[in-house]
């Protein structure tokens, strides 16, 4: 069954992209590697009238070490993230998270700026991206501007960006001297979204920065030190999880907490960033 | 309707059609096309079996629109065999270690397999999961499936085997031209009838 008639458009150049989204009379949906929307267009979840293909979009395809902070276009998908040099030397604990999402297939095509404008509570992104403090570069026809992951999302499939905005790129602190991370994520379904993920950052001066996804329907981040109880805190930042076929809201808090002390000691037993920098 | 054009090179040919922007490149290859290899099971980008290689890489083109593979190259399970109909080596350990019962996950778990072993000649059981981690059996049991992974492994020098490279398909005929709008349907060339 085919699903409800949509144009189609392909722009090859952000700026033809954004031109169109600002001509909002269609409701014009951005498709960027379509993992995510063209499953929901399948189920009938999503009609769109129009969408905007971000294929030809070459332009979203960077990745850049800039003065400490490396710059990744939304167009890249998880496995180049899985595998990029760059990514695997300045932030490894992002290209360890990319490397678990769903499959083979659905990296070779799913895209980091379209995961996190899909905003999902279980996906890798949003929790790995709030731990590292990261930021996206969002334009539109007439501006652009720059957002914190961490307030990115408001609510479940819902962001603060507006329709005519188009994440160009994602903004990563690159990671500093005597600094671990680690990344865990649980699910009862091979190749599904986290039923709730974690990731950690412990730096050199003993503070930690823990990050919960899937449990609340945004992320939520921990800031605590080495040798605070980090379960519990983790438990009550999640005393609000959602319950949904997954999981139940207590399930997700208690996992929350197990996650939270793994992902530590995951973090500590990995080597840190040397002191070269 | 709006139709859309593509050009687009499968299994080394260049075919050019118009299409509704709707039609996915699964239903591109296979309707528009006529190469039934590739199977739809879900839509949903989680069963696999349309496992397809666009430009180097496996997608699940159940979930890829027609419309965005324009100026690409795309193989499909028909691509694998040789045109004198000999298997692919994949193909033919799956054949010889019975790694599929009902066949209907087979086009994409040879995909998935096939792009396994040109990149990693070599794999550990622990890497054919992570490869076949995408496409589900409900038949076999995957016993078979990894087993049949390594006796390809083993058997080939991938590279020897012409692996890698796109290979041209007998070119299909179109059996009904002009008939509508999106290409007809073509026969199947003989040595593929055993992967549908």
């Amino acid at each position: 069954m085919l699903p409800e008639d949509f144009t189609f458009h392909r722009p090859r150049s952000v700026q033809e992209a954004v031109d169109l989204l600002a001509d909002d009379e269609d409701q014009r949906t951005l498709l960027g590697g379509g993992m995510s929307l063209m499953p929901l267009i399948h189920l009938g979840q999503r009609s769109p009238r129009a969408l905007v293909s971000l294929a030809g979009v070459t332009e979203l395809t960077g990745i850049e070490l800039v003065s400490d902070v490396l710059r990744i276009g939304s167009a890249r998908t998880h496995a180049q993230l899985a595998t990029d040099p760059t990514v695997r030397s300045t932030a490894p604990v992002l290209a360890d998270a990319a490397g678990l999402i769903a499959d083979p297939q659905v990296r070779n095509r799913g895209t980091i700026g379209g995961s996190l404008a899909q905003a999902h509570p279980g996906g890798e992104y949003l929790t790995v991206l709030s731990a590292l403090d990261a930021q996206v570069q969002v334009r539109s026809s007439e501006a652009s501007r720059t957002v914190a992951v961490r307030d990115l999302v408001v609510d479940r499939h819902r962001t603060v960006l507006t329709p005519a905005e188009l994440i160009t790129e994602v903004l990563v602190p690159v990671r500093r001297s005597g600094e671990r991370a680690a990344y865990l994520r649980f699910s009862r379904v091979q190749g599904n979204y986290s039923t709730v993920n974690v990731a950690v950052v412990v730096r050199y001066d003993e503070t930690l920065t823990l990050a919960i996804g899937g449990a609340l329907t945004r992320p939520v981040v921990v800031e605590s030190r080495l040798g605070d109880d980090l379960a519990r805190a983790a438990r009550a930042a999640t005393a609000t999880a959602f319950d949904d076929h997954m999981a139940t809201a207590a399930y997700r808090t208690a996992m929350a907490g197990v996650l939270a002390n793994r992902v530590l000691a995951s973090a500590l037993t990995s080597t840190p960033e040397p002191c070269t920098r | 309707m709006n139709s859309i054009p593509v050009h687009v090179t499968v299994n080394g040919r260049a075919r050019s059609c118009v299409i509704d922007p709707r039609t996915t490149l699964a239903g591109l290859l296979r309707d528009g096309l006529g190469l039934t290899g590739t199977h739809i099971g879900c839509k949903t980008g989680n069963c696999g079996a349309c496992t397809v290689d666009w430009n180097g890489q496996t997608v699940k083109s159940c979930c890829v629109l027609g419309a965005e593979v324009d100026g690409g190259s795309v193989r499909t399970v028909e691509g694998l065999t040789d045109p004198d109909g000999t298997l692919h080596p994949v193909q033919q350990a799956f054949a010889e270690c019975h790694a599929l019962q009902c066949g209907f996950c087979t086009p994409g778990m040879v995909m998935s397999a096939t792009a396994l072993l040109e990149s990693n000649p070599r794999p550990t059981d622990d890497d054919i999961r992570g490869a076949l981690k995408g496409n589900l059996c409900r038949c076999t049991g995957y016993t078979n499936i990894m087993q049949a992974v390594q006796v390809a492994a083993a058997a080939g020098d991938q590279t020897a085997s012409g692996a890698g490279e796109v290979q041209d398909v007998p070119p299909l005929e179109v059996a009904n031209p002009g008939a509508n709008d999106s290409p007809a349907l073509a026969p199947v060339p003989e040595g593929v009838a055993s992967q549908r």
